[in-house]
């Protein structure tokens, strides 16, 4: 099986979206109902002194149950923190940990943008069309588009509109009143209506600022890259000790 | 032993499925433009072509081309498929026509000068198959004869150039066509999504034919 390339300049970054994201699809895969029987949520992090990128995957079903124990993948990567180019810097420990799965799942979940992105290619696009699997990307922060934030009121959610017209990007969602909103757009092949539907679905009353499995998986990247550094640090001041 | 009638130049992006439906002609001659590019630049795997620069061999590829096709059309009495690429990437970043104009128009010269001699009627085809980009993706991806990495694009991309320079083969072919001359030169466009459907739209371009 052939490993994806990642270009590491930012130009040949931007070539490889700007051709990649005319193959997004927005109309939904799932049937009517938007049922399905495995998902995958993807948290990544990057430890910049080995510059690591590494990526956590916890299944779940279509009501947010988590099964299994969660995967880790890390490889090597050397590209800088861009905003809107996530995908170069985590993306290819994200296929290091797909491409180990028996199967594809049915539903890929990321902490990253999918269509509400400058050149409407967030991460959760790139993975998507990459894979051809149906993707949604789930946010702290926003990236691109309009939009009002929603009332302090759970599971309430205000559109996020595009700068340049008035096509509907992702949705500002609230998840707790105890925290920021969190902002949901489609990646591949299912709707921004639908899929603030399966992100409702999926979340719990005692979820903070994501729903359970991408919050989970966020931080189980980062407590990785945090052994890792740690490990890290122990070998190498075992070397300075004379 | 028939006459031969019939030449077919089949063309396409990497992985589209062109020399699966070639075996569909498996009593014509197949002459491969990649092989002969491999062989004049010495290379062990056809992959190593595109990252190099093999416009300096591309005279000598087209002049083995020309004396294939006709070694086949004449002593070997058979109708040729040509198996290539429309457009292929150079030095590994961008996309070139294939052949250039003037040597498909050698090639069309070649043949239908030929066929004039032999006063048969003849028919020439160039054939695009192409796909959607995300089913070439995933072929490519899953392909486990090419051991290589994969940039995406080129999948976008390889379709694209192909699908642009697909018309300009069968232009230069059929500008060739040397006048009361009876040769057809027809453009087919082969979509290659689900490989059955594939096998039984790109057969009937032949079964209809002048040859049965």
């Amino acid at each position: 099986m052939a490993t994806f390339l990642w270009p590491n300049e930012k130009d040949d970054a931007i070539k490889e979206q700007v051709a990649l994201r005319d193959l997004v699809k927005l109309t939904t895969a799932f049937p009517a109902s938007l049922s399905f029987a495995h998902g995958l949520a993807i948290g990544t992090a990057y430890e910049e002194n080995t510059k690591t990128a590494f990526a956590v995957g916890i299944k779940f079903d279509e009501n947010g149950e988590l099964a299994g124990k969660p995967r880790t993948a890390s490889i090597e990567v050397d590209f800088p923190y861009v905003p809107g180019m996530l995908a170069f810097r985590v993306g290819p420990a994200i296929c290091r940990l797909i491409d180990d799965l028996h199967m594809l799942p049915d539903l890929l979940l990321f902490d990253g943008q999918g269509i509400a992105h400058p050149r409407q290619f967030g991460l959760a696009c790139h993975i998507g069309v990459l894979y051809d699997c149906p993707s949604i990307g789930v946010t702290r922060n926003p990236l691109h588009g309009r939009f009002m934030p929603p009332p302090r009121r759970q599971l309430l959610a205000t559109e996020v509109v595009a700068t340049d017209s008035d096509e509907v990007i992702g949705h500002v969602f609230c998840i707790s009143t105890d925290h920021n909103p969190c902002y949901v757009s489609p990646g591949h092949k299912i709707s921004a209506a639908d899929a603030l539907h399966v992100v409702r679905r999926i979340t719990r009353q005692s979820d903070t600022w994501a729903p359970g499995p991408i919050a989970k998986a966020h931080g189980a990247a980062n407590a990785a890259v945090r052994r890792h550094w740690n490990i890290q640090k122990k070998l190498f001041n075992k070397e300075l000790k004379p | 032993m028939p006459t031969p009638n019939r030449i077919a130049v089949i063309g396409g992006a990497a992985g589209v499925g062109k020399t699966s439906l070639l075996a569909c002609l498996d009593s014509w001659v197949q002459v491969s433009t990649g092989t002969l590019f491999k062989k004049h630049m010495s290379l062990a795997s056809r992959d190593e072509i595109r990252n190099g620069d093999w416009s300096l061999v591309e005279g000598e590829v087209a002049s083995d081309l020309r004396d294939e096709v006709l070694r086949a059309l004449t002593q070997d009495g058979k109708n040729v498929a040509i198996d290539t690429h429309f457009a292929a990437k150079i030095h590994g970043r961008s996309y070139r026509i294939g052949l250039r104009e003037m040597h498909l128009r050698d090639l069309g010269r070649a043949v239908f000068q030929w066929v004039a001699e032999h006063g048969s009627p003849f028919r020439a085809d160039v054939i695009l198959v192409t796909t959607e980009p995300v089913t070439l993706l995933q072929r490519r991806r899953l392909d486990r004869s090419r051991s290589r990495e994969l940039l995406p694009s080129d999948c976008v991309m390889g379709l694209r150039r192909n699908d642009q320079y697909a018309f300009k083969y069968y232009q230069e072919l059929a500008h060739s066509v040397p006048n009361e001359v009876l040769i057809q030169v027809k453009y087919q466009v082969v979509r290659n999504d689900a490989f059955g459907d594939t096998v039984r739209r790109f057969q009937a371009l032949f079964d209809n034919g002048l040859e049965g």
